[in-house]
């Protein structure tokens, strides 16, 4: 038969005892709810008040995972506490039946667990300490969340007075069994007696010193303990040492590091070293995704490719923009360099210089390397030229065709171009063709500058002056092909081969002497229309008084213009059949070649041979006012006809020179590799 | 087609690497996010879901 209770509540069945009293099933008569009734065991030793000071306590807590207790009832000296009935079932007996827990599931109660103590700890003025946590006063619901119960011995933090109450040994904290440690591996003071359950605590809000004789100080903290050992047992299914220092390490069999981490902290022998809330606990678990080992190693491969493809990104875009920095100002220098040309052609130097300084670039990272256009329109603009890799072409000229002949005015600035029995005079300053000469139909046919300004040659009237700046011819003399003018240029020397010499005044076309060759021909063929071999000589000394000329027979003669008597000859019907030579001063130097070659050097006044050579090779000679000048293989040499000396004037190292040009000190030389070479004063 | 000036290189060089940068940032990212998914179903089976 059931029991009444107050005259509301029904006890039904005892459903559990322990220290703190004998647990009944029951049901709220006017509610028809089930409920619980807790008969306190300690109503016989504390006072009525204290026990409803902690009803009253209790009562009003409102929590997912506390029980609400509902009211304190006294029935025949017995204390009630009326609270929700909590269906399921204690952790102990899951762990009895199935051991460890699955860690998933043991850390999600940690955290209800902790949410709960943080509720608790929180409630005012001081917290409440829950103080027995343990499998045991666990409940785990049918929908899978637990409940905190027994509050037997909870205690109000901050309270003055002293309550004599149990603990369960394993998951009470050292502080229960009234242990203290200097540090985690030394103990320095034991308060409770060795194998007894109860100890008199008084609870701290701070966890400070000041405690009574005979009893300990609880805080929080003491609270983390039995939850990290509850864990514990629950993670790993062994219940854990009651010497906090002889607890055994979680292995990797039983959980995670980092889940052992937190257990392990939650026990620590000295309370300073636990979590110091619920809370900072509850952090550590929500933690447990974002501080694995993995997931680190995984944010910190996202930040080192995150950096390495933003500076990528960012050296990519800087050389890309300072790449099309310098192609704009590439573009830009082009264009000046051009507007410099165009300037420096109209005549305006001073825009050329201009133009062209602001094509070279001043330097920096944004702007290109100087252009070789802009290097070549400064040049050109200042008038440089850079000579340490030869000369630099002035200009070029284009001719009708391929010429027979060229020959320079004394000042070079003229040019007389002879093709196709037509002479073309070109002003080299502007390019400008000046005139074209009609010439005597004869490939020997000659065109020269007796100055600057006026030419001889063989036209097809007779041998003629032409006036290049009145653009008219001055004289006409009788017909003549091959042509010489007297080194001051004051006499002209006309031949017609086969027949003789006629020497004209240049200024005026008088006739000045003339000279028969005696039948004797110059030229070795019959037709001198398509063809001068140049293996002649036919020269004017400087004053035009002396006249070289060699013939077909191997005759080199010197004839006197103004003597006859003065003749020289030099070679009389000889073997040698090609001739060069020419007049320096006072002296005749000349090469004539047959089967072997010969070099002479006549002194004109004494009429004597000065010097000579004789060799197998053919020389290349130029003998006229610029000097004595004398090639053969590789070496050029200038002769000294006075002292007899030789002075290397160019030596090309290794190819044979074919033809040369000397003069001013400077001697142009094309060779056999069809390179051209000019060589200083020094050979060099 | 001639030789690349600097500038040039300079120019296509770094458009080439913007271009190796985000092509290489999104594989590294699809690579990180489907590592991550995996991880994810790792870390809930042996910590539960995360309750943060």
């Amino acid at each position: 038969m059931s029991q009444i209770i107050a005259g509301l509540y029904e006890l039904k069945t005892e459903i559990g005892s322990g220290g703190g009293g004998i647990v009944y099933l029951g049901r709220h008569i006017r509610l028809d709810k089930e409920i619980v009734l807790k008969a306190d065991k300690r109503s016989l030793t504390v006072g009525t008040d204290v026990l409803r000071r902690e009803v009253d306590m209790l009562k009003g807590l409102s929590q997912t995972y506390i029980p609400q207790v509902y009211d304190f009832v006294q029935e025949n000296d017995t204390v009630y506490t009326v609270m929700d009935y909590i269906r399921g079932e204690s952790l102990n007996r899951i762990l009895d039946r199935s051991g460890k827990q699955p860690q998933a599931r043991v850390i999600r109660w940690a955290c209800q667990l902790l949410e709960a103590l943080e509720y608790l700890h929180g409630r005012p003025p001081h917290g409440i300490l829950h103080g027995d946590i343990k499998p045991a006063n666990i409940m785990l619901r049918p929908d899978g969340s637990i409940c905190l119960i027994d509050f037997n011995i909870a205690l109000a933090l901050g309270e003055s007075g002293a309550v004599k109450v149990g603990f369960s040994r394993g998951y009470a904290s050292p502080e229960h069994y009234g242990i203290e440690y200097a540090d985690a591996g030394r103990r320095v003071r034991y308060l409770a007696q060795e194998g007894t359950e109860t100890v008199t605590m008084a609870a701290s809000s701070t966890g400070g010193t000041g405690r009574g004789r005979g009893s300990v100080l609880l805080d929080v903290r003491s609270d983390i303990y039995s939850l990290g050992a509850t864990l514990y047992h629950l993670i790993s299914g062994r219940k854990p040492a009651q010497d906090a220092l002889l607890v055994e390490g979680l292995t990797g069999q039983d959980c995670s590091p980092a889940v052992a981490d937190i257990i392990r902290r939650a026990m620590s022998p000295l309370p300073k070293d636990r979590y110091q809330t619920a809370a900072q606990m509850r952090e550590a678990l929500f933690n447990l995704h974002r501080t694995d080992r993995r997931a680190q190693r995984r944010r910190r491969g996202i930040f080192v490719s995150a950096a390495v493809w933003s500076s990528l990104f960012l050296v990519g875009g800087i050389c890309s923009f300072v790449g099309l920095k310098q192609l704009e100002q590439r573009q830009t220098a082009l264009a000046l360099a051009e507007y410099s040309a165009n300037a420096l052609a109209r005549g305006e130097v001073n825009d050329a210089i201009s133009l062209a300084l602001q094509a070279v670039p001043r330097g920096g990272i944004l702007e290109a390397p100087v252009t070789a256009q802009a290097q070549r329109a400064l040049t050109d603009a200042l008038g440089v030229y850079d000579l340490s890799d030869g000369f630099k072409a002035l200009d070029s000229i284009a001719l009708p065709g391929p010429c027979l002949d060229l020959s320079l005015s004394p000042e070079g600035r003229r040019l007389a171009a002879v093709y196709g029995y037509e002479a073309a005079v070109y002003d080299l300053e502007t390019g400008d063709r000046l005139v074209a000469l009609p010439l005597w139909e004869s490939a020997w046919s000659d065109c020269l500058f007796t100055d600057e300004d006026h030419v001889a040659f063989a036209g097809k009237d007779g041998v003629s002056l032409y006036d290049l700046a009145r653009r008219e011819v001055l004289w006409t003399g009788e017909p003549a092909s091959l042509l010489a003018v007297s080194g001051d240029g004051s006499a002209v020397a006309a031949a017609r081969d086969g027949e003789g010499v006629v020497v004209y005044r240049a200024s005026d076309g008088s006739r000045l002497t003339e000279r028969s060759f005696e039948g004797r021909r110059m030229g070795k063929t019959e037709n001198d229309r398509f063809a001068d071999p140049k293996d002649y000589v036919f020269a004017l000394n400087e004053d035009g008084s002396l006249l070289a000329a060699s013939f077909a027979d191997g005759t080199l003669t010197v004839f006197d213009l103004e003597d006859r008597e003065s003749d020289l000859l030099i070679y009389e019907g000889s073997d040698y059949r090609i001739f060069e030579g020419g007049f320096c001063g006072a002296y005749f130097a000349y090469a004539a070649y047959g089967e072997s070659g010969s070099f002479g050097l006549v002194d004109t006044e004494q009429g004597v041979l000065r010097g000579g050579l004789e060799t197998e090779g053919r020389f290349l000679l130029q003998a006229d006012e610029r000097g004595i000048f004398l090639g053969q293989g590789g070496t050029i040499v200038e002769i000294d006809p006075a002292a007899l000396e030789e002075r290397e004037a160019a030596y090309t190292g290794g190819p044979g020179v074919t033809n040369f040009a000397a003069g001013g000190g400077y001697v142009l030389a094309a060779t056999e590799d069809n390179g051209v070479s000019f060589y200083d004063r020094e050979g060099v | 087609m001639g030789v690349l000036s600097g500038s040039e290189m300079l120019f296509y060089g770094g458009l080439a690497a913007m271009a190796c940068s985000v092509l290489g940032a999104a594989v590294s990212g699809a690579a990180f996010r489907s590592a991550g998914k995996r991880l994810k179903e790792i870390l809930e089976r042996e910590y539960g879901k995360c309750l943060r």
